[in-house]
């Protein structure tokens, strides 16, 4: 396929090209998936999120000047929608020790079942960690980005990113630690 | 082929093993949360459907055809009017039961609606703006089932 720059995908979509539109969601989809679970978390509304930011970004294709990346530009809205959205609705998730089933739980899970209460956990964690520390994250697996990608779109240096995954991990394999331990001990009494 | 040292440690040390395992672990979960990720063709679907980017299209479709289809019907319309005399003396020459049909046709018809329309000839063009109005109507309807859908 052939390469298409920012400007002309924007130039078309905003001419009332459909497909040129459908390309950028395509393009920065995961991007903004990612942006809206790091500052949203794991909640119903994430889905809708995205969809409210990308249609702020056709209604304002207009104002998209060609200074910056498209990434860079659609990450600022992303950033700004979530945050906005997180200010509508209360965050109403429970205490980590009733989202984890520590009350249900009985020790010995075999690793299918450790995998899954460590998503559950991972995403209570997550919720933990600093916002910028959360976006790079999930820019890095949920949507896939490379250190390079990350750097161009939240415009800071790829040192930084490195570091703010390093932590990011050495604080969510702390707080598995700590989960299992207690998992562990919680065993023991039972 | 030798192991390198890392290794030969973990198989050792169950403090390192366990938390190398941890690290696996984590890795795979921050993986796997992936598949929860929508599809990005659904999310543009959707934006689209909340824009009306379609339901725009369709519009540009139903008001551009049908503008055509009214333009054509007027021409007709105007050949109709200009040479009304030649065409009503062709008709009945050329097409002979088409011709008859109408000659039968305006002389079932009272005089006073004949009179009222203009004739035979605006008969045939009130005939051909009906057609070119259903044919617009047949296209909008088309349309807007698929704007629906």
């Amino acid at each position: 396929m052939r390469a298409v720059s920012d400007s002309e995908l924007v130039r078309k979509a905003i001419g009332g090209d459909e497909r040129a539109f459908a390309r950028i969601v395509g393009d920065h989809h995961g991007m903004v998936f990612s942006v809206v679970r790091a500052i949203l978390g794991n909640r119903d509304d994430v889905e809708d999120t995205v969809q409210d930011i990308f249609i702020k970004v056709y209604r304002n294709l207009a104002r998209f000047r060609g200074e910056s990346k498209l990434s860079t530009w659609i990450y600022r809205i992303a950033h700004n929608e979530s945050i906005n959205a997180v200010k509508r609705v209360r965050n109403d998730h429970g205490p980590l020790d009733e989202a984890f089933g520590l009350g249900t739980d009985r020790g010995n899970p075999d690793r299918a079942h450790r995998i899954r209460k460590m998503r559950e956990t991972l995403e209570q964690l997550m919720l933990e960690l600093d916002e910028q520390y959360r976006v790079v994250l999930e820019l890095r697996y949920m949507g896939e980005k490379s250190y390079i990608e990350i750097t161009e779109i939240m415009d800071i240096p790829i040192g930084t990113v490195k570091t703010y995954i390093h932590r990011a991990k050495a604080a969510l394999k702390a707080g598995l630690t700590a989960r299992e331990r207690s998992l562990e001990v919680k065993g023991r009494l039972s | 082929m030798t192991d390198c040292p890392d290794i030969e440690h973990l198989r050792t040390c169950s403090r390192c093993r366990e938390s190398y395992e941890l690290y696996a672990l984590l890795e795979r979960s921050l993986e796997e949360r992936r598949s929860e990720r929508p599809a990005a063709t659904a999310t543009a679907a959707a934006v689209s459907r909340r824009l009306g980017l379609h339901r725009r299209r369709a519009m540009d479709a139903i008001l551009s055809v049908p503008s055509i289809t009214i333009f054509i019907s007027l021409v007709i319309a105007a050949v109709f009017i200009v040479y009304r005399q030649h065409l009503a003396l062709a008709t009945s020459k050329l097409a002979g039961p088409v011709g008859d049909t109408l000659v039968e046709l305006s002389n079932i018809l009272p005089a006073a609606l004949l009179k009222a329309t203009g004739g035979v000839t605006w008969i045939l063009v009130t005939v051909s703006v009906l057609v070119a109005v259903l044919i617009a109507l047949a296209y909008h309807m088309t349309a807007m089932r698929y704007v629906h859908r």
